[in-house]
Order: structure tokens, then C-alpha cells, then sequence
């Protein structure tokens, strides 16, 4: 069984021949190729040779494509800056106030901002692996933390709570929906197997789990909906403790989730992991980019002997890997996986 | 979410039978995360002649203890601290010329900053913010912050406490080399540093010599009046 089958056979629901896994490791994949972030950001081969030589190193089993969280917000006219090797930050919200939004326009993926060059990158790298290794595209922000970032995150989340009814918050919401749900059938199209997104500020770490319900679950439920009516597997990722919102989240239809290393394991395996495909959710700032070899294996070792049984569990970072993170601990992570994570 | 849970109302009403009963609607304010109100009625009291000690010490950082006790039991998320924060902004507009004026100490100085290489500002802003609401005097010195604005900010203010922030990993030993400068320049026995964000841990602040870390902003507030107790 290859890599892409192995994937292939979780997001199915079938009972591979051991858990595969994935990287969410593009600032270490860019540090270890000796790239610079800036070109990273904006030219294809960049992003196709670092996560080449990547998977040449680590043969994880699935890519995880991804530039940072302002590609879309910047598409949509958002201001960003980086500080050297740094990934991109918003710095201007597209919208001073809610009355602009008249002005927004749905994106286009093939012309707009940076993403032709990821979707670029994504058709280099399927034409190498792509028969081989499994593509992620990640679709960056979902329309809850797209929102936020083209009207500016604080001040949309006190607007949120102080006029929830304001038919602007739903128009500029749905300009972030569907300039998102482009995305991912762009990265489809490109050659991109599954795609994923981040709905990075939904969690309960910012905001209530009654305002996820009200303004992130619906478009992620319909995000799901459309794709899988496309023949597209979508991961979603929310950072943060989820443990107070996976009853929601196992409502969705077929789709995986990228749980934080915050989230209940358990919990989480009991919920969501019934029917959905868990992607994580080792620490990766505390236990592979800081923690030592052994405490990698042991937590490794740990989330394997809870997601294992029954499938559905691809093996990643609770979120992206720091560029720091050393490489003995991703080798040791994947060394677990060859140990424990093989099915009878 | 509503920004007054059933356990806001209860202590609202354990409260207004107190002795400030006149101010338990600028309590309410923000409480609630009413700017326009907190503001309103700081003035009337004011006005009214209530001593802006009094103002600040018997209503605003018990409401701003509330609003953290909310949100550590999860009744409050990022949204209501923001709102409560602008309410209690609002109100310490009109009293800080009034307690300039008047010599008045505060719990507390604070020096706040994102560390060197960090762009990001949205956990150090609540962090500054509920400081603020918990009588601390606040300076905060925005993102990307070298060691040696830190360094002039703590003899400027004559600071008690320094807050580091990093949310990136790779940020994170600026937190390292901030202390050490501050050890260089000899002010480090002058403050106690606190340092948080997402991928820095207890065990890290230990490490790096810093004197506390906050898991979040409440805990960063307790963290603060616990240590401001410390000779």
C-alpha cells in the first residue's frame, strides 16, 4: 500500500495497512531547504521544491500545502507584513467599517493576490507524486475567521456580540464564504486530493460556542455539503480546546477534522471520531518543536493507542510545526507510527 | 452570547446592596461591555462628587474581576472581555487626568510588550487591558519591542513588572535575551517579568529566568497582584 492509498483507504473509512501521516510543517520545511519565507509566500517552485525535499526526508504520507493565514484576506484587500522568515500578518483590514462592504467582491483563485501560486504548486508537485503521495491544499481561512481578518479581528468580534442582526456581518460573510469554497475547488482542480481549511478564531479559546453555531458552523456545514457534492474530502481545523464544540462538530457531514493539541483525545475519539476522520494532534510547540525525543514518542504512543482503533485517524501536528522543531523529533514521531500504528 | 450571564446578575445584586449602590449601573456598564453608559455615568458620579478612588476601587476593578471570573469559567469568551475592556477604557479616559492630579498610586506598573521579531498583539492587548481594569498602571509598548525599549520604559515608568508576549516559537528566545539584557542594564531586580502567549509554558518561563506565566489574561492579573505582594 502506498502513501496515497493509505490515505485514501482512512478517508473512506477502510481500515488501512498502519495510520498514515501528515505534516503540517511548512515553516519547517522552508528553514530546513534553506528557502526564504518571502519567496516561499509567492513562487511555486519554492513551494513545491521545500515540501518535495520534505517528504524526500521524512516520507510522511500526506503533504500538507500551505503559505500562511492572510493569502485569502489579502485577495480580498487586507493589508499584511511579515517580519523576516516569518509568516504573513494582517496589519490593515480591508474594511474600516462594516458600511464598506459593499465594496468587497468574491475572489477569483486563478488571478487573484497570491494564490495562483499555490494552486501552481500544487499541479508541480501532483505531477511528480501525485500518483504516489497524498496532496493537501489547504484552502487558508474559513469564512468565520475570513471575516475577522478583513474587518479586523477585535473589532469584528465586539460587533458580532453587540449587533448580531446586522445584515452586513452576512454579507460579509458570504463574500468570505464563497471566495473560500472557490479556493478549494481551485486546489481540487489543480490536483490537490483533499483539501482543508483553518477556521483558526471559531474555537472556544475566542469566542462562545453559541456564536460558533450562530456565525462558523453554518458556513462550515455548507462548505462540507458543497465539496462533498463535488467529490472533494475537506479537513477542517479550529485552533484551540474544541472539547466544548465537537458535539457540533460531529453533526457535519463526511469530512475530517484537524484537532488542536488542546482538545480532549477521548472526547474526541467518543464524538467526532465515530464518523469523521481525526487529522493530529500532537503538541507542537510544547512536545515536538520544545520536548525531547522520548517525550515524542510517549505522547506519540499515546494518541495512537486512543485514535488507532477503528480507523479513521491520520496522524499530524495539533497545529503547524515551529521552524525550530527538530528533526530527530518529527523522525521519532514517524518511528512510532511504523511501531504502534500498524493494523492486523 | 449575552454579555450578562445569570452568575453576573447574581453578584450584581450582592453588590448593589453594598455601600456604592449609586454606581452599580457604571458596575452594570461594564459589566456588560456598555462604553457609552460606563462613561455616562463615571461622569454623573464624578460630578456628583464620588472620589475617583472610590470610583475605581469600589466598583470598576470589582466589575473588571467579575468580567475575569466570567471568563474563566467560560460564561465570557474574547468578545465580552473586549467590549468590557472598552467600557472600563472609557471610564479610566475621564479619572486618569483626575488621579495624575491628585498623586494617586496605582496597584501596580506595568511595562507590556510583544517581544522582538513578534508582530502579533491580540492576547498582549487583553493581557494590558484586564491589567488595566485590575488598577494596574499600564504601558504598552506594541509589537516587535527591542530589549532596550523595554529596558527605557521600566526607568521611565519605574516599573514593578514587565510582561513579555511571543506567540511565534521562533520569537520565543527574544523573551531569553530580553531578560538577560535587562540583567545588564540592572533593572532586573527591580521588576518581576511575566511572560505568555501561546507556545511559551511554565516550564519555558522557568528556564529563561522569568518570574511567572500566564495561561491567560485573568491569569495574568492574578499572577500580578501576587507577585506585586512580594518584597
Amino acid at each position: 500500500m502506498n502513501s496515497l492509498a493509505r490515505v485514501r483507504t482512512v478517508l473512506a473509512g477502510g481500515i488501512p495497512d498502519r495510520v498514515p501521516v501528515c505534516l503540517h510543517n511548512f515553516m519547517l520545511a522552508v528553514r530546513e531547504a534553506g528557502a526564504r519565507m518571502e519567496d516561499y509566500r509567492t513562487n511555486p517552485e519554492v513551494i513545491a521544491r521545500v515540501h518535495l525535499q520534505a517528504v524526500e526526508k521524512y516520507q510522511h504520507d500526506c503533504i500538507m500545502v500551505d503559505t500562511d493565514t492572510t493569502m485569502l484576506a489579502e485577495a480580498l484587500g487586507a493589508g499584511s507584513e511579515c517580519a523576516p522568515n516569518e509568516p504573513g500578518r494582517i496589519v490593515q483590514p480591508a474594511l474600516r467599517s462594516l458600511d464598506e462592504v459593499d465594496r468587497l467582491k468574491v475572489i477569483n483563485p486563478e488571478t487573484d493576490g497570491r494564490i495562483p501560486a499555490l494552486l501552481e504548486a500544487v499541479r508541480l508537485m501532483s505531477k511528480q507524486v501525485g500518483g504516489e503521495i497524498a496532496i493537501r491544499g489547504n484552502a487558508d481561512q474559513a469564512a468565520f475567521a475570513l471575516a475577522c481578518l478583513v474587518r479586523g479581528i477585535e473589532d469584528f468580534l465586539m460587533e458580532l456580540a453587540e449587533q448580531p442582526d446586522d445584515p452586513r456581518i452576512a454579507q460579509l460573510m458570504e463574500i468570505c464564504h464563497l471566495s473560500h469554497l472557490a479556493v478549494h475547488r481551485a486546489l481540487a482542480k489543480a490536483g490537490a486530493h483533499l483539501t482543508s481549511l483553518g477556521d483558526s478564531l471559531a474555537g472556544p479559546d475566542v469566542i462562545s460556542p453559541r456564536m460558533f453555531n450562530r456565525f462558523a458552523r453554518p458556513y462550515e456545514e455548507r462548505l462540507v455539503k458543497d465539496l462533498a457534492a463535488d467529490g472533494i474530502f475537506v479537513v477542517i481545523h479550529i485552533c484551540g480546546d474544541t472539547s466544548k464544540i465537537l458535539d457540533m462538530l460531529a453533526e457535519y457531514g463526511p469530512c475530517g477534522f484537524e484537532l488542536d493539541y488542546k482538545t480532549d483525545a477521548v472526547k474526541a475519539k467518543q464524538t467526532t471520531g465515530m464518523h469523521h476522520v481525526l487529522f493530529g494532534n500532537i503538541d507542537p510547540s510544547g512536545v515536538l518543536a520544545q520536548g525531547t525525543v522520548e517525550q515524542v514518542q510517549e505522547a506519540t504512543r499515546k494518541l495512537i493507542s486512543v485514535w488507532k482503533p477503528g480507523g479513521r485517524f491520520i496522524l499530524n501536528a495539533g497545529c503547524v510545526l515551529p521552524s525550530t522543531t527538530p528533526s530527530e523529533n518529527i523522525r521519532a514521531l514517524i518511528e512510532m507510527v511504523k511501531e504502534c500504528g500498524v493494523y492486523d | 452570547m449575552s454579555p450578562s450571564g445569570e452568575q453576573g446578575f447574581f453578584h450584581l445584586e450582592l453588590y448593589s446592596r453594598g455601600k456604592m449602590d449609586d454606581l452599580k449601573k457604571l458596575y452594570k456598564a461594564i459589566l456588560e461591555g456598555n462604553a457609552k453608559v460606563s462613561a455616562e455615568e463615571t461622569a454623573q458620579a464624578l460630578e456628583a462628587g464620588v472620589d475617583p478612588i472610590t470610583i475605581i476601587e469600589g466598583t470598576m476593578i470589582p466589575a473588571m474581576d467579575e468580567v475575569g471570573r466570567l471568563f474563566e469559567c467560560q460564561d465570557y469568551f474574547v468578545p465580552e472581555l473586549l467590549l468590557s475592556g472598552r467600557a472600563m477604557k472609557a471610564a479610566m479616559q475621564l479619572l486618569r487626568p483626575l488621579l495624575a492630579k491628585g498623586g494617586v498610586q496605582p496597584a501596580g506598573r506595568v511595562v507590556i510588550g510583544t517581544v522582538k521579531g513578534d508582530l502579533h498583539d491580540i492576547g498582549k492587548n487583553l493581557v494590558g487591558s484586564m491589567l488595566e481594569g485590575g488598577g494596574f498602571e499600564v504601558t504598552d509598548l506594541g509589537t516587535d519591542v527591542s530589549s532596550d525599549r523595554f529596558i527605557a520604559a521600566i526607568r521611565e515608568t519605574n516599573a514593578d513588572i514587565v510582561c513579555l508576549s511571543a506567540l511565534l516559537t521562533v520569537t520565543m528566545p527574544a523573551m531569553k535575551t530580553t531578560i538577560e539584557a535587562l540583567e545588564s542594564a540592572g533593572v532586573r531586580n527591580k521588576v518581576k517579568v511575566l511572560v505568555g502567549g501561546a507556545p511559551v509554558t511554565s516550564q519555558y518561563a522557568r528556564e529563561i529566568g522569568a518570574d511567572g506565566y500566564g495561561e491567560n489574561a485573568t491569569a495574568a492579573v492574578a499572577l500580578a497582584r501576587e507577585l506585586g505582594k512580594a518584597p
